[in-house]
């Protein structure tokens, strides 16, 4: 595996220059995603207005991977439903680690080659996580998952 | 044995990674094992094996026999005088849980301070963050200055008549900065602090001599200095064996049991419950074998010599970040290239054979301190050469050139 193969231009464009990368002024959710293994943290904020996501944005620090993971996730996702969410989200999981099996979507063709540049990650398996943490963040949020940190804090 | 040749001794290198030859630049991590120490291992198994302190057979009492016959070479191997016993454990991990269990239980009480540094990786930090947990004891940290050097000089002004122990790295597994030891346990000693040595970068690497240290404890493991996984070791002054109570429970740590009454083993033996990783110890003495055949004093400045000579090249380079200066280093230091993640670095690095870790290295604490998220940590060891040196160079600028595009 040729090593642009993982770092595609997009992704690299998405992972240097991320879009949405900010706190919303309003938001009705917010959730987080952490990396033990390397420190990738990110944060992501969105307004969901009539079960539609109305604005979408994220902070955080990490690779270019999971930078660039989660510039895309905001754009795939905006004024996409939760149904919608949840099912480009098992898309994007699908497209990292099974390449080929075919999944009803409805995505324009932009989009589907943005969350398709991730492909090749499926080679480097330590890398998956760095691709994958916002968009399970998203999942668990929306789900209302318990994957909670646990936090020994001092009283 | 000679290190000019000594990458022949270990059969890893035989191996291609990625279709290129192995630059192995991650011995803070773990070390390779030379062919001695795998054959010892393979040996003892195909004509030694049984398990130790239990059996009155041949097979069971020469295996006895070798597994104390590392312990005793250990000893001869970190300087320890009579005063200190050696406890098998599963790694340096367990030893340091082992000090702050039994320590913590019998002479912690609330409010009283445990002294750690910003240095410190999670092994040496978190056991103690269940003591401040299960007793309210307080842990204060002595800090570091901007070039990563621990500011021993506020040593005197953290301790108090609450502080109980001392806990402390004998090398940063992140800077390479090596603890001024000397002069901490000095202060220590004044107050009647016992004090605690990580020693996990230091058994292998550095100049190891804990008679003359005095320390209480020196936690270490065996997988770092060219010897197996799966053995910890913790030299133990005798008189604080003595006071502990047992870590864990189970065969091998009893005298007697009854029903109502159990009575523990002395010494060592109160330590190590159930059946130990016994062919690992053994081949751990083809491992101090090894280190003194190479010679310590040689693999101490061989190493140091790559480090000056890496930092020297890479410093050459606009965009490469050292992340501290210590004024005295081992052979580990970090670094970041200017927008590239330590993953990212890994990555690339990797598919030109070069084995380097990126993350936080089990040291959070020290990389909120020095405000970085995160770092590409190089690391040597008595294998490694000037090749590895430049083919890390060559590997850094093509990460800079993919992330030119």
């Amino acid at each position: 595996m040729n090593i642009s193969e993982l770092y595609k231009s997009i992704i690299l464009d998405h992972g240097t220059s991320p879009r949405n990368r900010s706190r919303l002024q309003t938001f009705n959710h917010e959730t987080a995603g952490f990396n033990p293994l390397c420190g990738d943290k990110v944060h992501i904020f969105f307004n969901l207005i009539d079960n539609l996501i109305d604005q979408i944005s994220f902070e955080g620090e990490g690779c270019a991977i999971c930078i660039a993971s989660s510039s895309i996730m905001t754009e795939v996702l905006k004024n996409k439903s939760k149904k919608e969410v949840i099912a480009i989200s098992k898309y994007f999981i699908n497209v990292i680690i099974n390449k080929n099996e075919a999944f009803p979507i409805i995505l324009n063709q932009d989009n589907k080659t943005k969350l398709n540049s991730f492909t090749s990650i499926g080679e480097f398996p330590m890398r998956i996580k760095c691709a994958t943490l916002p968009w399970i963040a998203i999942e668990s949020e929306l789900e209302n998952k318990n994957k909670k940190i646990i936090i020994d804090k001092l009283n | 044995m000679m290190i000019k040749n000594i990458k022949e001794e270990f059969p890893i290198f035989k191996n291609k990674i990625n279709g290129k030859e192995l630059v192995y630049l991650d011995s803070a991590n773990s070390s390779q094992k030379p062919q001695s120490v795998i054959d010892a291992v393979s040996f003892f198994y195909s004509n030694e094996f049984a398990n130790v302190g239990r059996g009155i057979y041949t097979l069971a009492v020469n295996a006895s026999e070798q597994y104390e016959k590392t312990r005793s070479n250990l000893k001869n191997f970190i300087g320890a005088s009579s005063d200190f016993e050696i406890i098998f454990t599963k790694n340096a991990t367990e030893s340091l849980n082992l000090v702050a269990s039994c320590f913590g239980e019998k002479f912690i009480e609330k409010n009283d301070e445990i002294i750690l540094t910003e240095t410190e990786h999670h092994a040496n930090y978190v056991p103690w963050h269940f003591l401040r947990k299960r007793k309210g004891a307080i842990i204060k940290f002595l800090p570091i200055d901007e070039d990563g050097n621990l500011k021993v000089d506020e040593l005197e002004e953290l301790i108090s008549n609450k502080t109980k122990i001392i806990s402390i790295t004998h090398m940063s597994n992140v800077t390479g900065a090596i603890t001024p030891l000397e002069k901490i346990i000095e202060i220590a000693k004044k107050n009647n602090i016992p004090v605690c040595v990580d020693g996990t970068q230091g058994a292998a690497h550095l100049d190891t001599d804990i008679k003359k240290l005095d320390c209480d404890f020196y936690a270490f493991s065996g997988h770092k200095m060219y010897g197996p996984t799966g053995v910890g070791l913790l030299a133990i002054k005798y008189k604080w064996l003595e006071a502990f109570g047992p870590f864990m429970g189970g065969g091998g740590m009893i005298d007697y049991v009854t029903k109502k009454d159990i009575a523990y083993a002395r010494g060592v033996w109160k330590m190590e419950a159930g059946t130990m990783p016994t062919a690992e110890v053994v081949a751990l003495n083809e491992s101090i074998n090894f280190i003194n055949k190479v010679g310590k004093k040689n693999i101490i400045e061989h190493e140091k010599k790559l480090t000056q000579m890496a930092l020297e090249k890479l410093r050459s380079n606009n965009s490469v970040r050292i992340i501290a200066k210590p004024k005295n280093q081992g052979g580990v230091f970090s670094f970041n290239i200017d927008n590239i993640h330590s993953h990212d670095v890994s990555t690339i690095l990797d598919q030109e054979g070069i084995a380097v870790r990126g993350g936080h290295h089990c040291c959070q604490v020290l990389h909120e301190v020095l405000k970085i998220n995160s770092s590409v940590r190089v690391s040597f060891g008595v294998y490694n050469n000037e090749s590895d040196i430049d083919a890390l160079c060559d590997g850094i600028k093509k990460c800079q050139k993919i992330f030119k595009k």
